[in-house]
């Protein structure tokens, strides 16, 4: 075979399980270190971090835990819920395309955060803008389900996710015609690049029960998935309830990518990039993968945050901005490499 | 609002004066914000036809109550062209697509600029004024802003000027080279953004915000009950606790170059040395 | 009787508002070889996807072990029954020996590691199924037969009294198609097991399997020993082909016995 060559190169990439994972972790601290303490970020024309430390303590306290603090947790969470998104996702439709952002869920959980917002929901709860993240992500998936139908082929899944997408963002942009400020307009597309600028602890709390919910639930889909690669029927015959499996990673995806983008909006292809550079080095068990991802999904946020705040301090460019500059790239030798091996 | 007074008082005044002149235009339609306020102004009463729908929100205009029964517009060609205008006033960065129509069908256009400071403000008064045929309303208008102008510069000379920083949603900041700059000046503010290296308009991240530790923060509300994502920028936690004061200033007083906007500027000085009867 | 493995009583399979399988009466005991045949479309599939639960009846039963299917516990009946799909449907490229582990899923308790049962049952299925020999090959790498072969490990591997097993030998080469279903009749015929196999192959159907069920159009068309049901009518009605003359065979090589010894 052709592919063996390549195959076995690919086997020599697996890592250790514990070891990979521990690595991931100290790469994600270590971009959180830099993000808390780098001296050069988000400070143009003022005095660099460290000496502020010396000369206002306060100040680069008050810094450290109520703006780098908050930000660096919530891209872990958004991070690793993307990546564990993206893990699930690809090891439930055995799709290596598969992603929270290509698959529509991002973006039908920015059309339900932008109406819960600006129809006034959010006066009634504060959780109404990750709640209606939720939903949106939810029904996104619902009706990928329903275009995807019972042949989850890359054709299929890419076409139906920009069936979704194209959907979600005319109504988003329907809700944005018919929104009661005259700002929202500009407001939302800025917000839609995604971006962690800014953000409190105020986020954090809106956005972290639901994702947490969302990881437990995706958390225990791992074995679903490593015997779905043996195939559906086989799977079943195993005692796999495919049915049960849907409604998880539906619930799972929903909950922790609608209220993540709902504090950060859509930042892309961290759920495509993440997992098919770790699968080789996980030995492509769909379960390891779940994990790794995660770690590996909140280890990539956080360094390009630290990209995005060192490259450009003050205006920043935006997050979403940036991994989409790498991922969609990414995306199309993804796609080339699938084809071809599809021959 | 008590500082709207004045204006509502010059306002009637203004109303008494003779007509505009003959041959000026009786089918006025104003397509911007701004641009309405002006002609509010300075025209007579019958002489507008139309104006934006947005002058007629009191959250968004100062002249809100002057709009009954005038036509809104959406600055729409086919709204504007059955009022058979004789004079379309735009601001030169909306509508632009109906302006090109409107000029090509020989109605007479006037584009005005956005104000970025008070020379600005009169030209456009002038422009305007000269337009509708109401020069001497014009000049009366000119008058009796830069008397103001005059009276709350001499309010804060000599006195420290502590720094002070606008705060918009999403994070934005304005400054000295804009027309907000110019009323924080003109108030006795010196403008922190300079500190950060923004003349113009330009972001400022929240710890930046605490590392400049402006005296004041000028922040701007569209509204207070009106949901904005990005309004969060500006309550911040980390802001809310450690600033030491906050000011909001609703849009509308700042968002066109008018002589009303020195309602913030008065806003701004009462607040720091109280009322101008109080102390002096 | 104890030793029954699967009984069918009076089976309907709709699809839409069209029959695809309808009155199925069969048994299967444990210890034998039970060949699925028919025509392309007769319902072989379906028939096999009923029996293990995976194929939703419109009418009539079927029994597992003396327990009627609606009866079963998901997770016990994965204990039960085992199924060997077509290969070449692998998702990811994982190792051959963590490939066979999976079949231990209806085994392993939530959130719980696999301990030494598993560990011994895994090696059990590759020794059957002789594929040691490249257990940390990526599964995706191997050659058709090799992969057969693996699939075969991985059913092996649930430990379940009852075996399906879907056109195993489809694509195969001879060596791999006697192969496969040597070890199948020997998981019947030495460890007692009940294996449901549908074949496309006639010669090799007669030759393997203990009982024939001959399908055609939803229906069993015939039931029992191999030359009772490969008679020449049957064939003529089902598949309408005849079978050769004695004297037709000259220049046909049919392949009979494995060589021993390495590929």
């Amino acid at each position: 075979m052709i592919d063996e060559t390549r195959m076995e190169a690919n086997r020599s990439r697996e890592m250790p399980f514990p070891l990979l994972l521990a690595g991931l972790a100290m790469a994600g601290l270590i971009a959180a270190g830099l993000g808390l303490v780098a001296d050069r970020i988000s400070a143009t024309a003022l005095s660099g971090f460290l000496t502020l430390l010396s000369e206002d303590r306060e100040t680069a306290l008050a810094i450290l835990t109520e703006v780098r603090l908050p930000r660096i947790v919530l891209g872990a969470i958004v991070g690793g819920t993307l990546g564990l998104s993206g893990a699930a996702l690809q090891g439930w439709l055995r799709n290596p395309l598969a992603e929270p952002g290509l698959i529509g869920a991002s973006a039908a959980a920015a059309l339900g955060a932008v109406i819960a917002f600006y129809f006034g929901l959010g006066s009634l709860s504060q959780f109404a803008l990750p709640a209606g993240g939720v939903i949106g992500a939810m029904a996104g998936l619902g009706v990928l389900l329903l275009l995807v139908g019972r042949d989850p082929s890359v054709l299929t899944v890419i076409l139906a996710g920009v069936a979704v997408t194209a959907f979600a963002g005319a109504l988003t942009q329907l809700a944005l015609n018919l929104a009661p400020s005259p700002y929202a307009t500009l407001e939302v597309i800025t917000w839609l690049m995604g971006s962690l600028a800014n953000r409190s602890f105020e986020h954090v709390w809106l956005a972290l029960p639901m994702t947490v919910l969302g990881w437990l639930l995706l958390a225990g889909t791992g074995r679903a998935l490593d015997a779905l690669t043996v195939g559906e029927d086989a799977a079943r015959s195993m005692g796999v309830n495919l049915i049960r499996l849907r409604w998880r990673i539906v619930f799972g995806v929903g909950l922790s990518v609608g209220a993540a983008v709902s504090v950060s909006g859509i930042i892309g292809f961290v759920g495509l990039v993440i997992p098919h550079l770790l699968r080789p080095l996980v030995g492509y068990m769909p379960s390891r993968l779940l994990p790794a991802s995660a770690l590996g999904g909140a280890a990539l946020i956080l360094y390009a945050d630290v990209l995005v705040r060192y490259l450009s301090p003050g205006q920043e460019l935006k997050l979403g901005v940036v991994t989409a500059l790498i991922g969609a790239p990414f995306f199309l030798l993804l796609l080339i490499e699938v084809r071809r091996r599809g021959q | 609002m008590g500082r709207a007074l004045p204006l509502v008082a010059a306002l009637l005044l203004l109303v008494t004066l003779p007509a505009y002149a003959e041959g000026a235009p009786r089918r006025v339609v104003s397509m911007n914000l701004c641009t309405d306020q002006l002609v509010l102004l300075l025209a007579d009463p019958g002489q507008v036809v139309s104006v934006s729908y947005l002058s007629a929100r009191p959250e968004d205009s100062l002249l809100a109550t002057r709009t009954a029964g005038l036509v809104l517009n959406h600055g729409q060609t086919e709204e504007v062209l059955p009022l058979r205008p004789d004079l379309v006033v735009a601001g030169i960065y909306t509508t632009r697509f109906t302006v090109r129509i409107l000029q090509r069908r020989n109605v007479p256009v006037l584009d005005l600029p956005p104000a970025e400071n008070f020379d600005d403000v009169r030209a456009n008064i002038r422009a305007v004024a000269a337009a509708l045929g109401t020069e001497q309303r014009g000049e009366a208008l000119i008058r009796r802003m830069d008397r103001r102008i005059a009276a709350l510069a001499s309010r804060v000379e000599g006195l420290e000027r502590p720094r002070a920083l606008i705060y918009r949603a999403g994070g934005f900041t304005l400054g000295r080279d804009t027309f907000a700059g110019e009323l924080l000046d003109l108030a006795g503010y010196k403008n922190a953004a300079t500190d950060y290296g923004v003349e113009g308009w330009g972001a400022v991240p929240v710890e930046a915000v605490l590392q400049l530790k402006p005296d004041l923060l000028v922040v701007g509300v569209y509204r207070d009950n009106a949901p904005s994502l990005a309004r969060d920028v500006t309550e911040h936690p980390a802001l809310r606790h450690r600033m030491p004061r906050i000011v909001s200033v609703p849009t509308r007083h700042w968002a066109c170059g008018i002589p009303a906007a020195l309602d913030i500027v008065e806003g701004l000085i009462n607040r720091r040395l109280g009322p101008p009867g109080g102390t002096s | 009787m104890s030793d029954s493995a699967i009984t069918i009583r009076g089976a309907m399979v709709q699809r839409g508002n069209r029959p695809v399988l309808s009155d199925i009466n069969a048994d299967i005991r444990m210890g034998e070889l039970v060949g699925l045949i028919g025509p392309n479309g007769a319902g072989k599939t379906t028939l096999l996807r009923a029996a293990m639960g995976l194929q939703p009846l419109k009418d009539g039963s079927v029994q597992i072990l003396g327990r009627d299917l609606a009866t079963w516990d998901r997770r016990d009946l994965g204990r039960s029954l085992a199924y060997m799909p077509q290969s070449g449907a692998e998702a990811w490229p994982i190792r051959v020996d963590r490939f066979v582990a999976l079949g231990r899923h209806p085994h392993l308790e939530p959130w719980r590691r696999s301990g030494p049962e598993d560990a011994a049952a895994l090696r059990h299925a590759m020794q059957a199924a002789d594929i040691e020999a490249f257990a940390d090959r990526p599964v995706t790498s191997l050659s058709g037969g090799e992969r057969a072969r693996v699939h075969f490990a991985r059913a092996l591997a649930v430990g379940a009294p009852i075996l399906f097993a879907d056109e195993p030998i489809a694509g195969l080469d001879p060596y791999h198609q006697l192969h496969v279903l040597e070890m199948l009749r020997d998981q019947a015929v030495d460890q007692g097991r009940a294996v449901v196999v549908v074949l496309h192959d006639l010669a090799l159907a007669h030759r393997f399997c203990h009982r024939l069920i001959l399908i055609q159009d939803g229906h069993i068309q015939a039931e029992g020993n191999p030359d009772s049901v490969l008679s020449k009518d049957h064939l003529a009605e089902t598949y309408r082909v005849t079978p050769a003359d004695p004297g037709e065979l000259t220049g046909i090589v049919l392949p009979w016995h494995r060589r021993a010894g390495p590929a």
